[in-house]
């Protein structure tokens, strides 16, 4: 390894990428126990340095979570897999410090999302539920503050707290979108959905059967990657113009939606203005084609640069 | 463009009967003290169409030359043989000398009875000179042969190319721009200036050195004979000496040249930072960047890899819109008269000697890593920290002939690294006055000038110095801090040293990319992969090939005073021929027979465009035409000659009749004992040489052949050979990369391993066959196959030999029946065979009628004139236009 050279550290827990110079020292880190295989971060990754691992599964349950891998050759330590990834599984480190460099030279927005707990209107008798309730264990009670806090950096923003609270929570969610669930399309007796979701939006109800509870869904899309029913996607081009240039970017569409029996189509994603080529090239890949451009806001989209430039290139691949 | 012109002094004395001189040269004792010169002259004097023979102490001395030009006129010679050393050495020398005394130049043959003689058999005297009397025979068989050429002459473009901005390619380029020529200078970095910029202070004068080169740079930057084509590398080179035509890709930089002021506010914004090669990557440069602050142009460079297109830079550049993302590679066409190559070297990733930690112990690092962490406009803006903790080091241990002269990476000196390390120890001296320093070292090589002096100083100032390469070192993974174990060769005893901080010298290797742009350029790189100079010491500044020159470290390790003389050096070198307006080139080409080419009779054969590397044949299959060799694009290897099924093609200088002769004159006495070898006069050739410049004794009973390529092997004189009854047979050529003639060798190795198969049937030991490498450097491996080659023939026995010939003889002539269809092969066996030379067949009539020496002129251009559709077909007819008056006749 030569000097500046990145380091792979995998274990089951974690992969590290390590890049050390003299005067910077670059670390991603991708929590392998957060990680649900959701396919964001591969879309997003402008390097294509990450790869989906899928998951194995038996009789109708996952027995191997999906996961991804990381190219250490390609990672450039941008950082923008860290702010897009649903589950908080990746943390970028500047020297020692948690950091994303694109945020940092606003390249990349922070996506505004937020969890909020009022204490007043709380019904202090369901503490111990809504702690227990949290599918990430993320809420914890302050002995001194005497309150409930939430750890911002690790919440998944699912909405259970909201529920289970009664309101007292109040949860913002970064995407917005649809998720359908159809049961006669699902293969007999598989739950393999339900094993992967982080927020237990597919879950098992009390009848036995699968079920889903679309507040819950944060539109990560994992349970598309382990549903035994795979989308069949072409690629195709899509055109835009950023900075008097053209450019064309290959893009995945599925071809076979009827079939499927869960959906997940994202929208719109609420972010930190920001003026930013890569912005746009993420988001172009991340939210869903045709569902995604119809419905995205337009009015809010005119007085948001990047989406418009966005709605730009969709335009065009609309046209076709 | 290039036009070729025949050039009239040939002499008239073609028709007349041979009149050899033969001169044995003593070379003062060299020769004389094992080869008994006398003996030669007397042996000379019986062979066939010598008139004179003589000897003299200094052949090449005037007074040796004058001897040869006063028996030319006094005896009439048409032919001249000179006993002496190499062609490498002398062959110029002599044609020059007969030219003046007015005979044409090729009617000359050295015969090399010193390196491959005198100076490699100096224990079996009377062998030496046996063998002596038997290499002058070839000679004069040869030159009975041969036949008067007139040397090609081109016009010379005045334009100079230079690859590789390092000081060496500077110091060419301000030097050719000087004379006002203009000079292309290609560097495949964003920036010239090269390693000499990466370094802080620079031995023996501790200037600092970027301060005396970035001067240049920008000399050179602003200098109006000189265009930069920074970012870009040489794709293709086509043509030759005076007509080079070069392919040059410019990388896209996605930032325009006219526009980019260099003023960095893309930088400050731009989110990605990956590691700086100019730094060694100690420190990060983003994703758009220029290399270093004084970086020639001064212009930025998006890296792709690491770009993610957010854009933030464009909106920096603001108005000024540098920033181009729609930039796409670009060829760049350039016509060019002299190339210099001065591509330098890389340094060895010290990784593969595990025992040192490199990569693994934080606290390793190279030196060249020192160098940037010691220098002002480093990373660390100079301040002198080990990468573990980002501490001063207080003891450090610097290690020398790190993969260097040492047999398991790199064999060789890496010659400058004694001074750096002593030179770095010396500024952190100044810098740190307490840290302590000690150098491991083998030996300490201080050759140049007031470098010794320089070494002393450093002893003064308490560096401590300890002779013995470390075997291992450990480290503490507490504290970082490393033991470099050694056996101290002086006190015999074992050294454990902890220290915090250690820098390997690690070897230099050829630059990244040498052996390709070799490839590309048709120019041999040694066995390291450094370029290969024509003569190590006297033309060490040219190639092989014509009209390209060699400057700085492309050709070996060499400090920055030795490559910047170099660089003044080549281009003195490349001048010569871009002021000459002319040149002349050899005409040692080949030439296809038309009538005897299957295609004049429709046939459909393209074997010889295949062979040729250089696309050299106009070849219309199933036109009726026969092929053709554009004379200007033939580099003279000779392949086509051997692969020619029809033995239609021939080459000037080394054709069949005049081989045939050599081969017979060789293997006339006991032909049993005898190793006869087939060796290119390149790579093989000059390792044999070397073999004689290095005094390796192999056995007297080894004779050569010398071919430009070992592509001009056929495989009916191997055949030949064995019919005549030679013990062994070695075919010889350049290491597969190191072929002047790219693909040649190749082509025989296919060749002989087809051929070795047929004779293992016929009969023949395998042993006595073989097909080898040899580089011009591997003397003791070309004195280890003659020594093989001889146990083969001890092993065997004579008689054991002789029965396998003679089992083998009748299916030999067989197969060699064809070899008499060349006209002058049949004639030279008649004679031979003392075969009536009456009812001749008609071919060999006609070689008869012609005269065997009468001179050859390039056949006119009768197959393919211009407005023939056939031209239209053919790939190379724009070279043929513009060949037109060298074609004499054609279009
Ligand atoms: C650690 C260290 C310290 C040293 N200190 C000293 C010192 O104090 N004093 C001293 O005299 N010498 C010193 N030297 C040696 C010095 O670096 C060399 O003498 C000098 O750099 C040789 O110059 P060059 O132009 O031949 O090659 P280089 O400096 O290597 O330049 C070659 C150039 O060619 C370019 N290039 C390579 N391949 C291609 C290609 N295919 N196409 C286009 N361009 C190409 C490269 O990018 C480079 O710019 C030191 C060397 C080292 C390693
Ligand atoms: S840090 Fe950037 S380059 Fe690396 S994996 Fe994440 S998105 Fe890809
Ligand atoms: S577009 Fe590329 S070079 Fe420009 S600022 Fe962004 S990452 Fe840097
Ligand atoms: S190899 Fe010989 S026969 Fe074949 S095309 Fe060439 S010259 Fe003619």
């Amino acid at each position: 390894m030569k000097r500046g050279e990145t380091v792979k550290t995998k274990t089951d827990a974690e992969i590290v990428l390590d890049r050390k110079m003299v005067t910077l020292h670059n670390r991603m880190v991708w929590d392998l126990e957060r990680c649900i295989g959701c396919q964001i971060g591969p879309l997003t990754c402008p390097k294509d340095a990450i790869t989906h691992v899928p998951g194995v599964v038996e009789n109708g349950h996952l027995v191997k979570r999906a996961s991804a891998d990381i190219d250490p050759e390609k990672c450039i330590f941008c950082g923008m897999c860290a702010v897009m990834c649903p589950t908080n599984a990746i943390t970028a480190w500047v020297d020692g410090k948690v950091e994303v460099p694109v945020q940092k030279f606003e390249a990349f927005p922070t996506l505004v999302e937020s969890t909020k707990f009022a204490g007043a209107l709380f019904d202090w008798e369901r503490r111990d539920f809504v702690i227990d309730n949290c599918p990430t264990n993320v809420i914890s009670f302050d002995e001194e503050k005497e309150t409930l806090v939430v750890d911002q950096q690790h919440c998944i923003r699912c909405r259970q707290c909201e529920v289970a609270s009664d309101g007292a929570f109040q949860v913002v969610q970064p995407w917005e979108g649809t998720v359908e669930l159809f049961r006669e399309k699902c293969v007999e007796g598989c739950t393999a959905c339900a094993d992967i979701c982080p927020t237990r939006a597919l879950h098992i109800a009390e009848n036995g059967e699968l079920a889903l509870a679309d507040y819950y869904c944060i539109k990560c899309g994992a349970c598309m990657q382990v549903c035994p029913i795979k989308a069949t996607t072409e690629t195709y081009d899509i055109t835009f113009e950023s900075h008097g240039v053209t450019y064309t970017r290959a893009h995945e569409r599925i071809t076979n939606r009827a079939e499927l029996p869960i959906v997940v189509d994202r929208w719109r994603v609420k972010h930190t203005p920001v003026e930013s080529g890569a912005w746009v090239q993420a988001l172009m890949r991340l939210a869903d084609d045709k569902a995604g451009m119809v419905e995205i806001d337009r009015k809010r989209a005119l007085r948001r640069k990047d989406l418009l430039k966005a709605l730009k290139g969709a335009s065009l691949f609309l046209e076709e | 463009m290039a036009e070729i012109k025949e050039k009239g002094n040939g002499h008239g004395r073609e028709t007349e009967d041979l009149r050899i001189g033969v001169y044995v040269c003593h070379c003062g004792s060299n020769i004389a003290s094992v080869v008994t010169p006398s003996e030669v002259v007397e042996y000379a004097k019986t062979l066939p169409g010598v008139v004179i023979a003589k000897e003299h102490r200094y052949m090449c001395s005037d007074p040796g030359q004058a001897l040869i030009q006063q028996d030319i006129k006094e005896f009439g010679l048409n032919r001249v043989v000179v006993a002496a050393c190499s062609v490498a050495m002398h062959e110029p020398t002599f044609r020059a000398c007969i030219s003046d005394a007015g005979l044409n130049p090729f009617m000359f043959e050295m015969a090399n009875i010193r390196e491959h003689s005198s100076w490699v058999h100096s224990h079996e005297k009377a062998a030496a000179t046996h063998k002596a009397k038997e290499i002058v025979a070839s000679a004069v068989a040869k030159v009975s042969y041969v036949r008067p050429l007139d040397m090609f002459e081109v016009p010379v473009t005045r334009r100079a190319m230079i690859i590789g901005g390092g000081i060496a390619g500077i110091s060419a380029a301000l030097d050719l721009a000087d004379m006002k020529i203009d000079t292309y200078l290609v560097e495949k970095t964003p920036t010239i200036g090269g390693r000499m910029a990466q370094l802080d202070k620079t031995f023996p004068t501790m200037d600092c050195s970027i301060c005396i080169e970035a001067p240049k740079m920008v000399d050179v930057g602003k200098n109006p004979y000189i265009h930069l084509l920074t970012y870009s590398e040489v794709k293709e080179v086509s043509g030759y000496i005076g007509n080079f035509k070069v392919k040059v890709e410019r990388k896209p930089r996605y930032v325009s040249l006219d526009k980019c002021t260099g003023c960095g506010l893309c930088e400050e914004v731009c989110p990605i930072s990956v590691p700086n090669e100019f730094e060694e990557g100690l420190g990060p440069r983003k994703a758009i960047y220029v290399p270093m602050a004084q970086a020639v142009p001064s212009i930025y460079t998006i890296d792709m890899d690491a770009c993610i297109r957010c854009y933030k830079c464009v909106e920096a550049c603001g108005s000024l819109s540098a920033i181009d993302f729609a930039q796409e590679p670009e060829i760049v066409e350039l016509d060019i008269g002299a190339i210099i190559v001065a591509t330098g070297y890389d340094t060895w990733n010290p990784e593969a000697i595990e025992e040192y930690g490199f990569g693994v112990y934080e606290n390793v690092t190279t030196m060249m890593e020192i160098e940037r962490l010691h220098c002002a406009g480093g990373p660390t803006v100079g301040e002198f920290v080990r990468p573990s903790d980002g501490k001063v080091p207080e003891t450090l241990a610097l290690i020398q002939c790190v993969g260097s002269r040492d047999k398991r990476y790199h064999e060789y000196c890496s010659g400058f690294c004694c001074m750096y390390t002593i030179k770095n120890a010396m500024l952190l001296k100044w810098l740190y006055p307490e840290m302590d320093i000690t150098i491991f070292r083998i030996d300490i090589r201080t050759p140049g000038k007031t470098y010794e002096e320089f070494y002393e100083r450093a002893r003064e100032a308490g560096i401590h110095f300890i002779q013995g390469r470390p075997s291992e070192i450990i480290e503490d993974p507490a504290t970082k801090n490393l033991t470099v174990h050694a056996e101290n060769i002086a006190t015999g005893q074992h050294v454990a040293l902890e220290v915090e901080m250690v820098g390997l010298a690690n070897a230099a290797i050829p630059s990244d990319g040498a052996v390709d742009l070799g490839r590309v350029l048709t120019v041999p790189n040694d066995t390291h992969g450094w370029f290969l100079e024509s003569h190590p010491k006297l033309k060490p500044l040219d190639t092989p090939t014509e009209g390209i020159y060699l400057a700085g470290s492309a050709q070996g390790p060499k400090d920055i005073p030795a490559s910047v003389a170099q660089g003044s050096g080549a281009a003195g070198r490349a001048s010569r021929v871009l002021n000459a307006g002319t040149w002349e080139i050899d005409p040692i080409v080949a030439y296809v027979d038309p009538e005897r080419c299957i295609n004049s009779k429709g046939g459909k054969c393209t074997i010889c465009a295949q062979a040729c590397p250089y696309g050299a044949v106009i070849n219309l299959p199933g036109t009726g035409e026969a092929s053709r060799i554009v004379p200007a694009k033939c580099h003279g290897c000779g392949t086509c000659v051997a692969e020619c099924p029809q033995n239609a093609i021939t080459q000037h200088h080394f054709t069949d009749g005049q081989i045939v002769a050599q081969i017979h004159a060789l293997l006339a006495d006991e032909p049993e004992t005898k190793v006869l070898a087939f060796i290119c006069r390149w790579c093989s050739g000059m390792g044999a040489d070397n073999a004689g410049v290095s005094h390796f004794e192999y056995p007297a009973n080894t004779r050569n052949i010398l071919v430009m390529c070992a592509g001009r092997v056929d495989r009916d004189f191997v055949m030949e050979a064995f019919r005549l009854g030679a013990g062994a047979v070695l075919v010889s050529g350049c290491h597969p990369q190191d072929c002047h003639y790219i693909e040649g060798r190749n082509h025989a190795e296919d060749r002989m391993e087809k051929l070795a198969g047929q004779l293992e049937k016929l009969g023949i030991s395998p042993g006595r066959f073989r097909v080898e490498s040899v580089s011009a450097t591997e003397g003791a491996k070309w004195a280890r196959i003659m020594r093989d080659l001889n146990e083969v023939i001890q092993d065997l026995g004579v008689a054991a030999i002789e029965a396998e010939n003679e089992a083998a003889r009748p299916q030999l002539t067989k197969r060699l029946r064809r070899m008499r269809e060349v006209p002058e092969v049949d004639y030279l066996l008649r004679l031979v065979e003392s075969a009536p030379l009456r009812d001749l067949p008609s071919q060999t009539q006609r070689a008869f009628d012609a005269g065997i020496g009468k001179k050859v002129v390039q056949e006119p251009c009768a197959t393919v004139p211009a407005e023939a559709d056939a031209c239209k077909a053919c790939a190379i007819a724009e070279a043929c236009e513009t060949l037109g008056a060298a074609t004499k006749g054609g279009a």
